[in-house]
């Protein structure tokens, strides 16, 4: 219903826009054809609205960004970090690592990461993210293998919990996920060497 | 003496065949600087399976849609971009180039839609350049090649469409944030808090000023006003097809905001902050640059500027 009162909204601004004289006299000039190839495009582009049904109907979307207020629950991420074979920690950027999803990654992730946590995910759904959690290990192995910096055992998956207090940021968290990389030994092997 | 055009109120509406490939061009050299830094085929190292299909690809059979994924055809797809883009500035093969390139770069958006959330940075600029190349089919060889600026109504639709659909969506965007939200979104710590999860997600470059902000009454209060603001300007942008001055305001505010977006949200749109070209008048610029500079003699032009 919300879909439906936007794009009323929106073509009433097109309807002011395109009854205009200037535009008037311009769609005199133009023929039935280039216009009606432009109704159907707008047509679409509204229809992505109303239908709400994205992934179904891309690249016709629903256009909505920061539409629900976010007062009262609490503000979580997801995070990445890897163990090293002397037992450090290290916080890994998924972004880096795979450059073409941008934040896709981790926008995606903090929900299936509260699935997790609360031990919502079936074990197809587990190993799915286990199969993950390695690629990116392994992906941060071979981009860190430039600095001799491969002995990377285990991947850990977080939900970083960011707390305000009095103007002051601090940040908690919590281990949800973890996966030991297959081939760690070869890892250990290659970083000796170097 | 320059022709006066009949109708100089709507943006666009004298556009020519050189405003519409300029345009394609433009779009296509977008395109074309992504995807040349973009690792597309790393995706293959990925599960295939925490990808689900998006759109066309849902009715693409799975062992296709796996293959997809491999190392050589995301790399495949992607030189091909890079080629294809690069064919868009030779005219013998522009047009061509340019139906392949779109279909080639929706291909591509649509894999990497699979792997999260649909992303909308990239979705409006790919409209954009559908929309003029669809019309630029319907130009002569001569006009696709060696384009003048004469006002022609397939070009002038193109451009107009194009500005069309690039506003609505965000227009749509502004609506959607009224409809859902409403006056909350703006009035309490709604957008603070919506502030520090986004700047906390991890992006390309690692830095965070929410921090900054969150310490600063004034900039919060800043933030919540230049949100509300954006949010008249994102549902208003039609009218910078009829408004000269509400597109100038448009064109200093809304790049503003992106940069801001990026600065404090880590949110980047910089395909659509370039394709905001669209609110400019580009053929009144391109026929002012073709009598500065006539094509046959641009060596005595430049001793002379000089």
């Amino acid at each position: 219903m919300n879909g439906i009162i936007e794009v009323a909204l929106v073509s009433l601004i097109l309807a002011i826009v395109f009854f205009h004289s200037a535009a008037l006299n311009w769609l005199k000039t133009v023929g039935k054809t280039q216009i009606r190839f432009a109704v159907v495009i707008l047509v679409c582009v509204m229809l992505g609205q109303i239908l709400n049904a994205s992934r179904t109907t891309f690249p016709f979307v629903r256009w909505s960004m920061y539409t629900e207020p976010f007062e009262n629950e609490p503000i979580v991420v997801c995070k990445f970090e890897v163990v090293l074979a002397d037992g450090s920690k290290e916080k890994i950027n998924p972004t880096r690592l795979f450059p073409s999803l941008s934040r896709n990654m981790d926008q995606t992730l903090g929900h299936i990461f509260q699935l997790r946590a609360a031990g919502k995910l079936n074990q197809q759904q587990q190993d799915i993210l286990d199969d993950l959690l390695i690629s990116i290990g392994n992906r941060y192995r071979e981009s860190a293998a430039i600095a001799n910096r491969t002995q990377v055992v285990e991947v850990h998956g977080l939900l970083q919990q960011v707390v305000v207090t009095d103007g002051v940021c601090s940040i908690q968290d919590t281990v949800v996920a973890q996966v030991r990389l297959p081939g760690t030994n070869k890892a250990v092997q290659l970083s000796s060497k170097g | 003496m320059a022709m006066q055009s009949p109708m100089p109120n709507l943006l666009h509406s004298d556009a020519g065949p050189k405003t519409l490939v300029w345009m394609v061009k433009f779009m296509f050299a977008i395109w074309l600087v992504r995807y040349f830094v973009d690792p597309l085929p790393t995706l293959s190292e990925l599960p295939v399976e925490y990808s689900a299909p998006v759109g066309m690809l849902k009715f693409v059979p799975t062992a296709i849609y796996e293959g997809m994924h491999s190392f050589f055809a995301l790399g495949i797809i992607r030189y091909m971009i890079v080629l294809l883009c690069i064919g868009v500035w030779i005219p013998k093969i522009r047009l061509k180039a340019a139906i392949s390139g779109c279909i080639m770069i929706l291909i591509a958006n649509t894999i990497v839609r699979g792997f999260g959330h649909v992303n909308h940075a990239e979705i409006a600029p790919w409209l954009v350049t559908a929309v003029l190349t669809f019309y630029m089919t319907r130009l002569t060889r001569d006009q696709i090649e060696c384009p003048d600026n004469n006002p022609d109504p397939n070009a002038s639709t193109a451009m107009v469409l194009a500005t069309t659909v690039f506003a609505v969506t965000y227009s749509l965007v502004g609506a959607a944030r009224l409809v859902n939200g409403g006056i909350g979104l703006f009035a309490g710590d709604s957008i603070v808090n919506s502030m520090l999860r986004m700047s906390h997600h991890d992006w390309l470059l690692e830095f965070n000023f929410a921090h900054v902000m969150v310490a600063s009454p004034l900039m919060l209060l800043m933030l919540k006003l230049g949100t509300a603001a954006v949010t008249i300007f994102e549902l208003a942008a039609p009218f910078c097809l009829i408004s000269d001055r509400f597109r100038k305001a448009f064109l200093l505010f809304v790049p503003a905001f992106h940069l801001g977006a990026i600065l404090i949200f880590k949110i980047d749109f910089i395909e659509n902050v370039f394709t905001m070209l669209l609110f400019v008048n580009l053929t009144s610029l391109l026929n002012q640059e073709s009598k500065a500079a006539p094509e046959i003699f641009p060596f005595e032009v430049k001793a002379t500027t000089a």
